[in-house]
Formats: structure tokens, C-alpha cells, sequence
């Protein structure tokens, strides 16, 4: 009974839930059928199994057949378009840890062995963060891609004419570096934040020895990671999009644009949030001596700072409603 | 020579493949489990794979074209299929679907070999 019971469980654990129950006892009585008749009244010996098995065939095919369908996470449409996004993404991770890596060694040769082991570590895990974000995204550009109407994970949406997509004229198409460079910059965005926070900063060299003063403050960044992640996420689908659509149309300025709405929203999340910056920045400054404790200079580092640090949203505003304000023109223009 | 053979045996396949379902259910006026029903069809010199005919059946089903139930009287649970009220109305129209194509393709091959 060994291998039938091998051969059973290999089937159904490969079809849904609900028909499991029921489909084992279907085979199972099957292949007892099967055996009786090729047995003929004397014992079936394991030979008789194997030789019933093999006619039953691969139970990965005939799950899949009780199935009725394929799965797949991605789908051969989107693989090619999701195989260079997740080759771009990567190669930018991986430089960028390797860019702080010289930063961090610059400003701290001290202690290269450890450097290099943190770098390690961060290259692999910001290497599956992207890993991560590009499947998710992909992912769920196949499942919005099936009917909704039919068997959950069931057959493609049906393909009409007007579903082909628009020969780009060259003023309306959008160039691949365009998207590309969305992505680094994204990616950098990752890596600086999530890695490396406390390497944004204002650098100082004087006598031959760089010193630095961190700009954010460390812990709350950390706390607000899953932000960041979620920002980052959103700055890559919307250049995705841009790269599966390849030209401008409404309905893409009608999706970066909501796009847009979403990610200023976190990221004013961010920065109203007055935690968000080095408390100690001032008094650093004096300390590592860029700055003297009195006199103008420290009056003019003050004043603009705490223009900074309160006004940066509107700026941020102003950056957004420009690209807005640019993907509207692209899409509508005739 | 052995792979026109093998030729001929995937095409031929294919066009069964497309005739199992009307042969399944013109069977299943009585009801019927899996393997009675293979046994029946090959009697009859339609041979279907039990691993083919097995998920079509489930499928029937849940197509609404066949009902089921469990025997456990027997020595062995069987689950029974039957043609649904709906499954008889599909199948008389298949039939005519099928005739008519019967019809126009042995026209089809009559033309050819009057040529």
C-alpha cells in the first residue's frame, strides 16, 4: 500500500482544499478497481501497482488537470518586462550598498573589518528587499490581470482589438533610461534610508580628517521604515507602469496621478513628523566645529535650518505638483 | 515511417480528445462511477484514459451538467455520476452540433475524393 498511498498524497496536495476529501476517495477507489481487474483474482503484487500507476501517470499532471488551470505567480506575459525590472533594481541595490560602503569607509576607516561585514549583510538583505518589492508588485499585476468573474485564479480577461497597445509615436513615447532612472532612484532612496540614514549628512574636512554631522535623526527613520518600503514600492510600480505602457495615454496619467496623491501622502507623513530630524543638529555643528558657538555664522546655519526642516513639505509639494502637472500635459496633449 | 506513426497517433489523439464529452455523457443516462464508465466506453470501442476521464467528470459536474452521489453500500465507496436536467438539454444540442458536423466534414472528404 506504500506507494499508493505516496502516489495519493502527492495528488492532493497539489488540488484546492475543498476537493480534497473527496477526490482521495475517488482515485483511491480507482486504482483499487484498476488492480482488481488487472489482478484477476490472485493478489496484486507491487509490480501490479507500479504498472497501474505509471498508466495513471505524473500526479502533478493529473492534478493539474483536476485543477483545470495553470498556476503561476507570473504569468510568461509580464515575465520578460518583470526578468529586466528585477535585473535593474538588483544591479542598483548592489552599487549603492557598495557606494556607502566607500562613504561610510571615508568617513570612518577605523574599523574596515566591520564596515565590510555590515556591507555584506546589507547587500544581501536590501538585495531581497528589491527581490521582494519587484515580485509583489509583479505579482499583483498578474492577479489583477485574471477574471474576476470566473474560478478564483481562473482564465485571462478576454483580448479585444482595442486592448492593443498604441504604436508610440516619438513624441508621446516614453524612453526606457526615463524609467530606468526612476528606478535607481528609488532603489538609492532604499538604501540610503533603510541602510544608511545616518550617513545623510553634512561632511566637514579640516586637517586631513573628514568628520560629520547626521542630518536625520536615526531611531524615528528606523521606526518609519515600513514607509519608506511603501514609498520606495510605489516609485517603482509607477515606473513599471511607464515601462509596460511605453507611451503616454490618459488612462496612464490618470494612474501615475493617483500614484502621486498616494506617495506625497506618505511621504508627508514623513516629514511633518518634526521627530524626523537630528534634534542635536545645531550643537553638532558646533561640535565638530563647522560652525563656531556664537556669532553669524551660527545665526545663519540656524535660521536656515529651521527653514529646512519646516518648509521641506511645501518644497516636496512643489516637486510633486510639477511632475503632476508634467503627466497630465504628456497624457492629454494631442 | 515510425515518426509519421507517431504522427498520426497525436493527431488522432487530438481529435478525440474533442468527442470525450459527448461520449461520457450519452453513458450517463444511468448513473455511473469512473471506472464503469471507462469500462463501458472501451466495450464500446471509445477508449478513454481513466487520469483523462476522471477530472472531466468533476468538471461535468461542477459545470452543472452531471449530479453525483457516494455508494458506500458496496465494498468500496464508488461516487456515482448522472446526466443533470441541464446535462440532457446540453447533450441534445450537442448531438445536433455534432451531426451536423459529421455532415459537413464527410462532404468535406467526399469532395476530395471525387477529384
Amino acid at each position: 500500500m506504500g506507494l499508493i498511498d505516496r502516489y495519493i498524497y502527492a495528488l492532493i496536495r497539489r488540488i484546492p482544499l475543498k476537493q480534497r476529501a473527496d477526490s482521495e476517495k475517488e482515485v483511491r477507489s480507482l486504482i483499487e478497481d484498476m488492480l482488481d481487474r488487472r489482478a484477476y483474482g490472485r493478489e496484486a503484487t507491487s509490480e501490479d501497482i507500479e504498472v497501474i500507476l505509471t498508466e495513471l501517470g505524473d500526479p502533478n499532471k493529473l492534478a493539474e488537470q483536476y485543477r483545470g488551470y495553470n498556476r503561476f505567480l507570473i504569468g510568461p506575459d509580464a515575465f520578460d518586462t518583470y526578468w529586466t525590472v528585477l535585473k535593474i533594481v538588483l544591479a542598483v541595490t548592489e552599487i549603492a550598498v557598495g557606494v556607502t560602503f566607500a562613504i561610510q569607509v571615508l568617513v570612518s576607516p577605523t574599523n574596515l573589518l566591520k564596515e565590510f561585514v555590515d556591507a555584506l549583510i546589507s547587500g544581501v538583505s536590501s538585495g531581497m528587499n528589491g527581490f521582494a518589492i519587484v515580485t509583489i508588485i509583479f505579482a499583483l499585476y498578474e492577479f489583477s490581470q485574471r477574471d474576476n468573474s470566473g474560478r478564483a485564479g481562473g482564465k485571462k480577461k478576454n483580448w479585444s482589438p482595442k486592448s492593443l497597445p498604441d504604436i508610440p509615436d516619438s513624441k508621446k513615447e516614453i524612453k526606457r533610461s526615463e524609467s530606468i532612472i526612476g528606478i535607481v532612484f528609488s532603489i538609492l532612496l532604499m538604501v540610503l534610508f533603510v541602510y544608511s540614514s545616518h550617513l545623510i549628512g553634512i561632511y566637514h574636512l579640516a586637517d586631513g580628517r573628514i568628520t560629520q554631522v547626521p542630518i536625520f535623526n536615526d531611531e524615528t527613520i528606523r521606526a518609519m521604515l515600513p514607509l519608506v518600503f511603501a514609498l520606495v514600492s510605489i516609485g517603482i510600480l509607477k515606473e513599471c507602469l511607464k515601462l509596460v505602457t511605453r507611451c503616454w495615454t490618459k488612462k496612464l496619467a490618470a494612474y501615475l496621478f493617483v500614484i502621486n496623491v498616494v506617495s506625497f501622502a506618505i511621504i508627508a507623513a514623513i516629514f511633518t513628523n518634526p521627530a524626523l530630524w537630528n534634534p542635536n543638529f545645531l550643537s553638532d555643528m558646533v561640535h565638530a566645529g563647522i560652525v563656531s558657538g556664537d556669532g553669524d555664522d551660527y545665526q545663519t546655519i540656524k535660521t536656515i535650518w529651521e527653514i529646512v526642516t519646516g518648509r521641506m513639505v511645501l518644497l516636496i509639494a512643489l516637486g510633486y505638483l510639477i511632475d503632476t502637472c508634467e503627466l497630465f500635459y504628456k497624457g492629454f496633449r494631442k | 515511417m515510425a515518426e509519421e506513426n507517431e504522427l498520426i497517433d497525436s493527431l488522432t489523439q487530438e481529435l478525440r480528445r474533442g468527442t470525450i464529452v459527448l461520449s461520457a455523457l450519452s453513458q450517463l443516462y444511468g448513473p455511473q462511477y469512473g471506472y464503469s464508465l471507462v469500462k463501458v466506453l472501451e466495450e464500446k470501442g471509445v477508449s478513454v484514459d481513466a487520469n483523462t476521464l476522471y477530472p472531466l467528470l468533476r468538471r461535468l459536474e461542477k459545470q452543472g451538467l452531471l449530479e453525483s452521489h457516494w455508494d458506500t453500500r458496496e465494498t468500496r465507496p464508488r461516487k456515482y455520476y448522472q446526466i443533470s436536467k441541464t446535462g440532457e438539454n446540453v447533450y441534445v444540442r450537442l448531438c445536433k452540433e455534432w451531426r451536423k458536423m459529421v455532415k459537413s466534414m464527410n462532404n468535406l472528404l467526399a469532395d476530395q475524393e471525387e477529384q
